[in-house]
This record gives structure tokens, sequence and C-alpha cells, in this order.
């Protein structure tokens, strides 16, 4: 009786965490009258202070690579208009300990329709020009198609995930990534196709999400 | 053993919120930025040629006695000519592949009339030019006449106009303008123009 007056009276506090810890409750309050003591392990993961993500380089969120023309971009492999911005991480605090930093890249891309499409962002909402997109290169200010090279090979697509050990695009964090603005290069490439072009405005929105996991 | 009961409760309480604290700052160690990246593609240009590499189209001779104002003087359907498009690049979905056509229009009413040299002294006297859309079978009596400097549609809006071959009707008129006559194109005398094509995207 005593019990279901402490538990009337826990149910008309305003927490909304009450009603589902409530079983937990009975079962730690059934513990006292099975043994005189019990114990309870906890644990929790503290997580280190989070990074402030920050892409510079860009004018209002913008990076305008221009106009280009059609010509340039007449061969599989073409790559024109490249310039390069930096992502910046700040305020990560100290001690990481064993939790691992973690940028996740994703936009829009141009997909199976193109030869190495899944490394071409565009958005399709506000482009007009098709089979051609953005690419782009971690940790360096230049980008090439095709970026086969093992040693240049870090090109990013829709879900590439970057920590400090290479992913199989061959992106990797590097070292200096609390201290140093990483350069990431981009430019408008066809990828691997060398037909069906079309010509218009070309536009992607790409995001770069920093986490520890 | 109601004191016993609080000692349980009290860390309970203690766990729950502090699990509440770490879970909201766990949420907030993720952070994102996004850019927008923008860029124009330019659709192609284009250069074009006469098909038979004629210096000249010289529609031949017609009598004075044959002039008139109601029908052509001379065509050169006998010279079927055609407009070879070249072209580098890609259009883009709206462009407009136009061929377009400029000379010394003395023409009237918006109607082009294209003179501007030979000893002929009549000023009624001059050409007209027409064009049918690439691979079309030239209907040439249903065809528009192009107007000086003004684009005509010589492909579906965003094809490719790449190897293009346009037909091209060149005809000699008299169009005179009142208060003249059809006697002011009897006049013995070389007619001429210089016409100048052009294809873009438009």
């Amino acid at each position: 009786m005593q019990y279901m007056t402490r538990h009337a009276k826990y149910a008309r506090r305003p927490f909304l965490a009450w009603a589902a810890s409530l079983m937990l409750h009975l079962s730690l309050v059934s513990a006292v009258h099975a043994a005189t003591k019990v114990d309870v392990p906890v644990q929790a993961l503290i997580t280190p202070a989070p990074c402030t993500v920050q892409l510079t380089g860009l004018t209002g969120g913008v990076l305008d690579l221009g106009s280009q023309t059609s010509e340039s971009l007449s061969a599989a492999g073409a790559v024109v208009g490249g310039k390069s911005f930096n992502v910046s991480l700040t305020q990560c605090g100290g001690d990481i300990g064993t939790t691992v930093p973690t940028i996740t890249v994703s936009g829009e891309t141009v997909g199976a329709a193109v030869t190495g499409g899944d490394f071409l962002f565009r958005d399709t909402a506000s482009s007009t020009a098709e089979n051609v997109g953005f690419i782009f290169h971690f940790g360096g200010t230049s980008v090439t198609w095709p970026d086969t090279d093992a040693t240049t090979k870090k090109n990013l697509k829709n879900g590439s995930v970057i920590n400090l050990t290479a992913n199989t695009e061959g992106a990797v964090l590097p070292a200096t990534w609390k201290t140093t603005p990483i350069p990431v290069g981009v430019a408008v490439s066809t990828g691997g196709s060398a037909s069906g072009l079309v010509a218009g405005d070309l536009q992607a929105k790409v995001t770069f999400t920093f986490d520890y996991q | 053993m109601k004191k016993a009961t609080r000692s349980h409760i009290t860390p309970w309480w203690g766990g729950l919120v502090l699990a509440g604290a770490l879970s909201s700052g766990g949420a907030q160690a993720a952070n994102s930025d996004a850019g927008t990246f923008r860029a124009k593609i330019l659709p192609g240009t284009c250069s074009v040629a006469l098909d038979s590499q004629k210096q000249t189209i010289d529609l031949g001779r017609v009598g004075a006695g044959s002039i008139t104002t109601t029908s052509a003087l001379l065509t050169s359907d006998s010279d079927q000519q055609y407009i070879d498009v070249t072209c580098t690049g890609y259009p883009s979905a709206l462009s407009k592949p136009m061929l377009k056509v400029t000379g010394t229009d003395i023409g009237s009413g918006g109607n082009s009339l294209f003179r501007n040299g030979g000893p002929n002294p009549s000023t009624s006297l001059g050409f007209r030019v027409q064009a049918v859309q690439n691979g079309a079978t030239p209907n040439w009596s249903a065809a528009d006449y192009m107007v000086n400097n003004t684009g005509y549609l010589a492909l579906p809006q965003g094809n490719n106009a790449n190897k293009a071959k346009i037909p091209v009707r060149f005809s000699m008129w008299c169009m005179p303008v009142s208060p003249k006559t059809v006697g002011d194109c009897k006049s013995a005398g070389v007619v001429s123009a210089a016409l100048t094509f052009s294809f873009d995207y438009e």
C-alpha cells in the first residue's frame, strides 16, 4: 500500500521519463525485499565537446565555378572550372578518447545514368544541365577524373564517410584535423561519359557533417 | 523500510537526470555545414558553310518580258542548296538552333529583299531566301521567307545541330514599293546580293 502511495505521488510529477521508467523502479523496489543489497551497473559514454563545422572559401555559402563552355566538356573525364574551399573544424574540445572523429558527406548525385555518376553531385530540382556534375577531392585543392591513382584517389560521393583511416574512396581525415582547415577541390566534370551532355545551369548542395563514432 | 527504499530511489533519479544530460550532449556533438556549388554550362557554338562550296549562286537569266510581281522570277531549284552546320559542344534543353541570314535589305513591310550590287538600276529587284528544317523535304511553296537578321528555327528546340544539313532556296523577285510598279524591274543588267548566314543556339 505504501508503494502504491509512492507510485501515485511520482505519477503526479511533471516528469516525462517517469512513466517509461516505472517498470525499472518496481524491479528495484522488489530487490529490496529479496536482498539487503543490490549491485546496479551504470555506464555512460562521455563524448568529446562537439566540433563546429564551417565551410570556408565560399561566399554566402555559395561557391560559383562560373561559366564553362560545353566544348570543354565534350570528352569523357573532362574536368573544368576547378576551385577549392576548406572544411574547418573548430571548438572540438580536448581528449577524444576512443571515439572516432568522422565526417559524412551527403548530397544528390547524377547516379547510374552516367558512368561514375555516384561521384557527380547535381541537384535535379535546381539544375537544367544534364549528365554533368561537381566532383570533389577531399584533402587537396585540385581534382581529377578518373580518380584511379591509388595515391590520389580521394574523390567524394554521397554517403562518403571520412575518418582517420582511408575509406574505400581513399579519403582520410588528416592528423591535423583539429587545427588545420582541410582543403577540398571541386570542379565540373562529365565523369566517365562522353555524350549526352545538356548545357544549362548546374547546382549542387553538399553537406559535410561531423560526428564522433 | 521507508528510508531503505528512498536510498535506492535517490541514485536512480540522479542517474536518470545524468543520462538525460549525456544524451543531450551527444546530440549536440554532431555538427554540419552545407555549401552550394554553381556553374553554368554554355551551349556550344556552330559554324556554317554552303554545302556546294560555291562562291556564287548564279540563278541565271530572265527576259524583261517575263517580269512579274506575283511569283519568283528565278530560283535555285535546279541546283538545290544546303547549309552545312558544324557545332562543337552541346545545346541546352531550351536552346533553339537558329539559322540567320543578313544582308542589305531593300524590302518593305517586313518582307526582306536582299540586293546590294550589280549595274541594274532597279531598286525593286532583289533576292529572297527560304529555308526548311533539317531533314525535311522542301516544299518551297509553303516555306516561309527568311527575314533579315532574324533567326529561323532550323531544328527542334534542344536538338544538337552538329552535322545538320539545312535546305535553302534563293529566288529573285520584283517587289516594287508604291508608287513604283513592275516597270521598275525591267531594266537590263546584273543584280547581286551578298548574303551572310550564321547559326547559333539561342
